[in-house]
């Protein structure tokens, strides 16, 4: 059930077996497993429980809502912007619905050099996860203007490219998938994963943000929470009593929980990678609406070889925006953004997501807020140079006849003519360019070393049995894919290990 | 911007120290914008950052204090964590008084000509300052999430606006 807004003022308290942090792509898939199973769960969520009647598809009521500071955050340099989702749901509500599961060089390296065991698990885990979430695959017929391009321009060019799976059942293809989907066609944990943990008899809480997990009575845990209430100050405190807890924060809020209850040693909020992108616009010469329609159902593997370097390489994604979202990513401020947004109807973004070996942290900052630090090492930033390039190709070969690379100073807006090597001449450095990340990960990796990782082979910390992470916090290295469907896996596969040992943990 | 950055913003300058003592006057702004978060002389400095950024040179654009971006913002920060909000405000006096004290135009940002403004504002983007930066990129996200997701824009750059109870 999701408790009653009556009962979530002044000091609460409650047991359970397994006390479950967190809503999104890990915490929605253990919350529920564990539930169905027969366990006793409460499901805490930091933001609050908004429905399909919520979703206006605007984004000054959308950001604050569904977004961690309003889409507001970033490194601490201000250079890459981080969105993270808020919410029950987390990030599968906002985020555009793309399902890839871990490329397999990944998950050889995650074994081989990680020692994560029996990874071979995964393939049961991934094949729940994707029926759970109805995950199939978008047609051709369902393509949308500029992804129709895209394919085409990249076909022309010979580049390895792929229509995606995605877990939408139902779409009505309005294209506002990113600010919460109003028809429910999205098959987000909020619909999915949650309501079967609530039928299940879990108790979630929204509006419920945990501060600290403390060792309690017994060999159990205790979960301390302040109660929201839908704004930013406690209307009460919440008390849970757990054999097991599992974070399932997200790669930044995970570790600021673990930091501040002083669990997981020190490499708790080290190794975080952000899949830093780039999006360069095309130009077209007519309005290709590329914001209405499914957003990314195309990508381009061409770069992405893993089984040469399956540490390293690009993923390039169509991706559109709304008026503000698109804005932030153009370069300039006053008269000279407007240059560029004038052209709203007739621009097409390619996407360069970048598969880092650079690594960043997370610790807790001014006010206990998150402080992020993120530096893209030489080798990250020629790859995404190399990246950006094969971008702007593609948009021309898909009939863009300029295309807008936004650095801050001097923004280039190239014609095929012009060639790319004003990029190479440039360079890209982080602070010069708009960067963004919407998928922050790995800050409390899974590994056999405690001194190198937080957490053994199935989430559980390495010296503090009884509590799990459960979130893209445990990838061991950069996933180089959207990363829902493998978080949500690595969750499934958690919360069996979970079950199976459970005569242990309920001693 | 954390404590740490902003106190190695602060120690660039004596004065910028002495800065952080002093208090927005409220009686200072009479008649300008009102806002139950920010403080009258904030909101002014705010909404001048927001104009300069927003600004289209289009004279058929509405500028951001016509459409009431100010109420948008005030909805966005009532949402956000109090320690950011407390951010905001410390950057805005911050962003106020530099040219007063580090431009040498003995005046403060919000005082300047818009021109003026502007210049000061690209300074601060393109700062050899990691905390510089990081406060422009807030505030221009701020400003163009409150600006460009009012519907009087949208005709600007043919943006059709919402789905809801229709298709395009």
């Amino acid at each position: 059930m999701i408790v009653p807004k009556a009962e979530r003022t002044g000091a609460r308290r409650e047991r359970c077996d397994v006390c479950v942090i967190g809503s999104g792509a890990g915490g929605a898939v253990v919350a529920a497993e564990l539930a169905e199973a027969g366990l006793a769960v409460s499901l805490l969520e930091q933001g609050g429980n908004h429905g399909s009647a919520d979703f206006d598809q605007r984004e000054d009521h959308m950001f604050p809502m569904l977004f961690e500071d309003a889409g507001l955050r970033s490194t601490r340099d201000g250079a890459i912007q981080i969105l993270q989702g808020r919410g029950v749901g987390g990030s599968t509500v906002h985020n555009l619905g793309t399902c890839l599961r871990a490329p397999d060089p990944i998950l050889e390296t995650w074994a081989r050099a990680h020692d994560i065991r029996d990874l071979d698990q995964l393939a049961d885990s991934f094949t729940r996860v994707e029926a759970g979430l109805g995950v199939s695959q978008i047609t051709r017929e369902e393509l949308n203007e500029l992804n129709r391009r895209v394919e085409r321009g990249s076909g022309l060019l010979g580049y390895r490219g792929k229509i995606a799976m995605h877990n939408r059942i139902g779409c009505v293809r309005s294209g506002f998938c990113i600010l919460g989907c109003s028809y429910d066609a999205k098959q987000s944990m909020r619909v999915t994963y949650v309501p079967r943990a609530d039928a299940a008899g879990a108790r979630i809480w929204p509006d419920c943000r945990a501060e600290r997990i403390e060792a309690g009575a017994g060999g159990r845990r205790v979960v301390r929470a302040s109660l929201l209430d839908a704004g930013p100050e406690p209307q009460g405190e919440l008390r849970v009593e757990a054999r097991v807890v599992v974070c399932s924060a997200g790669a930044i809020g995970t570790p600021l929980l673990l930091q501040a209850s002083g669990l997981g040693g020190s490499a708790v909020g080290q190794n975080l990678h952000l899949h830093p992108s780039v999006t360069v616009w095309g130009i077209f010469p007519e309005a290709i609406h590329a914001y209405y329609g499914i957003p990314q159902a195309y990508y381009i593997d061409e770069f992405l070889e893993l089984e040469r370097d399956p540490s390293s390489g690009t993923l390039l994604l169509p991706i559109a925006g709304f008026p503000s979202m698109l804005a932030a990513q153009l370069p300039g401020f006053g008269p000279e953004l407007f240059s560029y947004l004038r052209h709203f109807d007739r621009l097409g973004g390619l996407l360069t997501l970048l598969h880092d070996r650079s690594a960043g942290s997370v610790e807790a900052g001014f006010g206990g807020r998150p402080s992020i630090r993120y530096a893209l090492g030489e080798a990250d930033r020629r790859e995404l140079a190399s990246g950006v390039k094969h971008s702007v190709e593609i948009l021309w070969a898909s009939g863009a006849e300029r295309v807008i690379v936004p650095y801050h100073r001097d923004p280039l807006v190239l014609r095929p003519e012009d060639g790319t090597s004003s990029i190479d001449r440039r360079g890209l450095r982080q602070g010069i360019i708009p960067l963004s990340s919407a998928h922050p990960q790995g800050s409390c990796r899974m590994g056999a070393d405690p001194a190198s990782s937080a957490l053994g082979s199935f989430g559980e910390l390495h010296e503090t049995p009884g509590v799990f992470v459960a979130d893209a916090s445990v990838f061991p290295t950069s996933l180089g894919v959207p990363p829902q469907i493998t978080s949500a896996a690595l969750a499934d596969r958690s919360a069996h290990h979970i079950l199976d040992r459970w005569p242990a943990f309920a001693r | 911007m954390n404590r740490r950055a902003f106190l190695r913003l602060s120690s660039l300058s004596p004065a910028m120290l002495m800065l952080q003592q002093i208090p927005f006057a409220a009686a200072a702004a009479q008649g300008g914008p009102r806002s139950p978060r920010l403080a009258p002389d904030e909101a002014q400095v705010l909404m001048a950052i927001v104009e300069r950024i927003t600004e289209t040179g289009n004279s058929d654009a509405p500028t951001a204090n016509e459409i009431g971006t100010l109420p948008a913002i005030e909805a966005i920060l009532s949402r956000l964590d109090a320690e950011l909000v407390s951010a905001l405000r410390i950057a805005l006096r911050v962003v106020d008084w530099w040219p007063a004290f580090l431009e040498g135009k003995f005046q403060r940002f919000s005082n300047l000509a818009p021109e003026a403004q502007a210049r000061s504002l690209e300074g601060w983007r393109s700062s050899g300052i990691e905390a510089r930066r990081a406060v422009f990129a807030a505030l221009r996200n701020l400003a163009l999430l409150a600006y460009w997701s009012r519907p009087e824009t949208w005709p600007l750059i043919g943006y059709g606006g919402p789905w809801i109870g229709r298709r395009p």
